[in-house]
């Protein structure tokens, strides 16, 4: 009899905890009937009419992944961080129209912050996070450094491995700038330079995948679709992806 | 025996016509009659019982009816002689006898029969749809009447339809257009030649017109196109002149990106203000990369970076001023093209090392998942591509056996299928395509190592008219 109260009420506070605006679940995110409508205009603000609630679920949802993933990155975005993008947003657009009609979505200034501002930074930080993060880039990296100790001294390949090129000699500013007489990096690439018979040569190694890294986290997070139909349309609208059919597989959910 | 056949109209098309060239015609009618000597524009396509096109001249009569059968004869023509070119043929009806306007004000249903050397009545008749009667002059004769009408004019927020983008005074063009059917289908036609020859330039249209910018030789090049005047317009050229870039459009601007020698820029441009802006740098310089306008977003993908063939693909957002890493192509591969159907991305051909690729592959924005395609027939590079009524037309390019193409293959993202499609008149790569009017045009490109200034234009069965707002 106790047994059966006390099941009563934890139904009762999985009932009440889900608001009946709640659509979905990410990792305890939810995503709500409010999101939906923010989306939806702000992508007919961007000139995008085609969109309907299952695209803007599906956008809904990868943000909420990219905040899931980010807080277990441990990247923190404060309000500080929040507002300083939404003034570059403002000096830096190059659609002041379009960003006018986004702002214009928003009754309130915070919820602009909230649904336009921050999904942008979070995206951009944790790109930033796992591009120039050593730990995420550990074998490339790892890679790099092998080859450039073997290579000191001996202008030979010093990995067959290795991606290698003669640069042009806009290329060869840039390449030299970059890794001085070292290993340098941009967003894709770790490299260095070696002088062999007088030609400098780039000894490149490419980055881990984002979009492989993101899934693979992704995959991690549960993620929950209130409305069996909603998450049927969504499995539909998706069928192409791998990724899409796990995420939204009922076994996780 | 012609004269004896059942002929099929396939398709016929009311367009406006009052004689000369019309800058719009009012979709609400508001106003009162206003008596007009308008005559009305009438499109054909006539083939025989076995549905080849005809190709003769004919004596036509023709008759407007109140019904769809029988009913009262309310007026008629016979014209002489008409020419028939691969089933098409076009008409100004009441340039022989005016049509009063009574015609089309005292009634609602208006059915117009054909007769053939005065024997042949084609069944059934055709009804004069209503937007037939919003071309007329009955109602609204021209955007400029609309304007001065003594009513008042069109209504704020109203809307007229132009032939073109570019709005009249006291209008501005909605980016939306309506279609309706156009008997020129795949049916190549030779246009006004660009202003200078140029190869491995980019090419894309806002508002009906195209803008074809930079290449080989002259990089800094910028040419505007005008389908209704078949005339092109030297424009503003851009700060950076580079070949080997892309173009795509987003919200009426136009984005050029990557290209050679400076691989990694992209510039903005504006048609309305004929004027150019620098936008932050994409992270992964290219050139031979495609490019691609969805949601207010470009996508720049593949192409040649310092190492080699890509698989490179970033986002790019004008409102945050924000370049995005994507899901990267399935395959490396440069001077691929890329076209957009329903809100997703299309690329086909390029090359990969050695091998000219018939490759299509499907980017999907929403979900960032790229899903491969039926490949395309005839595997080439530097081929390039453009979309009208939902499917992507793949034009031209080289191939493995050193050949210069004509190929043109249509790919509908429906059913995944590609379909030949008659060979355009000049052999090209390095080539330019866009879309305009809801026709295709190739645009320059390159036969033999010598930049070409041809261009041609490809009827795809569909004409878009412009919806301008009035202010």
């Amino acid at each position: 009899m106790k047994s059966k109260s006390l099941l009563f009420v934890l139904l009762l506070a999985v009932v009440i905890c889900q608001s009946t605006s709640d659509i979905v679940s990410v990792d305890g995110r939810k995503i709500t009937q409010q999101d939906v409508s923010y989306r939806l205009a702000i992508d007919k603000a961007y000139g995008n009419d085609q969109s309907g609630t299952t695209e803007v679920v599906l956008q809904l949802i990868m943000q909420e992944l990219r905040e899931v993933i980010a807080d277990k990155e441990q990247i923190f975005i404060t309000d500080s961080m929040i507002e300083q993008e939404a003034l570059r947003i403002d000096m830096e657009t190059k659609a002041p129209g379009i960003l006018a009609k986004v702002k214009a979505v928003f009754t309130d200034h915070h919820e602009y912050l909230k649904h336009y501002v921050r999904p942008v930074l979070v995206e951009k930080s944790l790109q930033e996070e796992f591009f120039f993060d050593t730990l995420h880039q550990k074998e490339p990296l790892r890679i790099i450094n092998e080859a450039f100790t073997r290579s000191a001294g001996k202008p030979s390949n010093p990995d067959s491995t290795l991606n290698v090129f003669e640069p042009d000699n806009e290329q060869l500013k840039y390449y030299e700038n970059s890794a001085e007489k070292g290993i340098g990096e941009d967003k894709y690439s770790y490299f260095f330079l070696i002088e062999k018979n007088g030609k400098k040569t780039v000894y490149l190694v490419p980055k881990m995948d984002y979009t492989e890294w993101l899934h693979t986290e992704a995959l991690k997070v549960p993620v929950h679709v209130y409305d069996e139909e909603l998450r049927k349309k969504l499995l539909t609208r998706t069928r192409n992806s791998e990724f899409w059919q796990k995420i939204l597989s009922k076994e996780r959910t | 025996m012609l004269r004896k056949s059942a002929l099929l109209l396939l398709l016929a098309c009311f367009v406006i016509g009052n004689g000369q060239q019309r800058k719009g015609a009012a979709v609400r009618a508001h106003a009162k009659v206003r008596i007009s000597p308008s005559v009305l524009s009438y499109q054909g396509y006539l083939t025989d019982t076995l549905g080849i096109p005809l190709d003769d001249t004919l004596n036509m009569t023709y008759a407007i009816f109140n019904a769809e059968t029988n009913g009262s004869e309310l007026w008629s023509e016979t014209q002489s002689l008409v020419p028939v070119e691969h089933g098409v043929f076009s008409v100004l009806l009441g340039s022989v006898n005016a049509i009063p306007d009574t015609v089309f004000t005292q009634g609602i249903e208006r059915w117009l029969e054909l007769i053939l050397e005065t024997t042949d009545t084609l069944s059934p008749r055709t009804r004069i749809t209503g937007a037939a009667y919003a071309y007329t002059a009955t109602h609204a004769d021209t955007a400029d009447y609309a304007l001065t009408t003594p009513l008042g004019g069109v209504p704020s927020g109203y809307c007229i339809l132009g032939a073109s983008g570019t709005a009249p005074a006291g209008y501005t063009y909605t980016q939306n257009y309506v279609a309706a059917a156009d008997p020129s289908i795949d049916v190549w036609t030779t246009k006004a030649a660009m202003l200078d020859d140029r190869s491995f330039l980019g090419a894309a249209s806002v508002g009906g017109k195209i803008y074809a910018i930079g290449g080989y030789p002259d990089e800094n090049a910028n040419e505007e196109y005008d389908p209704v005047t078949n005339t092109w317009t030297a424009k503003e050229g851009w700060q950076h002149g580079r070949k080997e870039h892309a173009v795509a459009t987003v919200n009426g601007k136009i984005y050029a990106i990557g290209g050679y020698s400076e691989d990694v820029i992209c510039e903005e441009y504006d048609p309305v203000t004929d004027t150019w802006n620098e936008e932050t740098d994409m992270p992964t310089g290219r050139r031979g990369l495609a490019a691609a306008g969805v949601n207010g977003k470009i996508y720049a993908i593949g192409g040649w970076d310092d190492m080699g063939e890509s698989t490179t693909n970033e986002e790019y957002d004008p409102v945050s001023n924000v370049w995005t890493t994507k899901a990267s192509l399935i395959g490396p591969r440069y001077g691929c093209a890329a076209a957009v159907v329903d809100g997703k991305i299309y690329v086909m051909g390029g090359r990969y090392h050695t091998n000219y690729l018939m490759v299509t592959d499907e980017y999907d924005p929403i979900t960032n998942n790229w899903t491969g395609k039926a490949n395309m027939p005839t595997g080439r590079y530097y081929l390039a591509a453009a979309a009208v009524n939902g499917k992507i037309y793949a034009i031209g390019g080289y191939n493995s056996t050193g050949t210069y193409l004509t190929t043109t293959e249509e790919y509908n993202p429906v059913s995944n299928t590609w379909t030949t499609k008659p060979d355009m008149p000049t052999a090209r790569y390095a080539l330019a395509a866009a879309e305009a009017m809801g026709r295709i045009y190739a645009i320059g490109g390159d036969y033999g190592g010598s930049p070409l200034d041809d261009t041609e234009e490809l009827g795809t069965g569909v004409i878009h008219y412009y919806i301008l707002q009035k202010d």
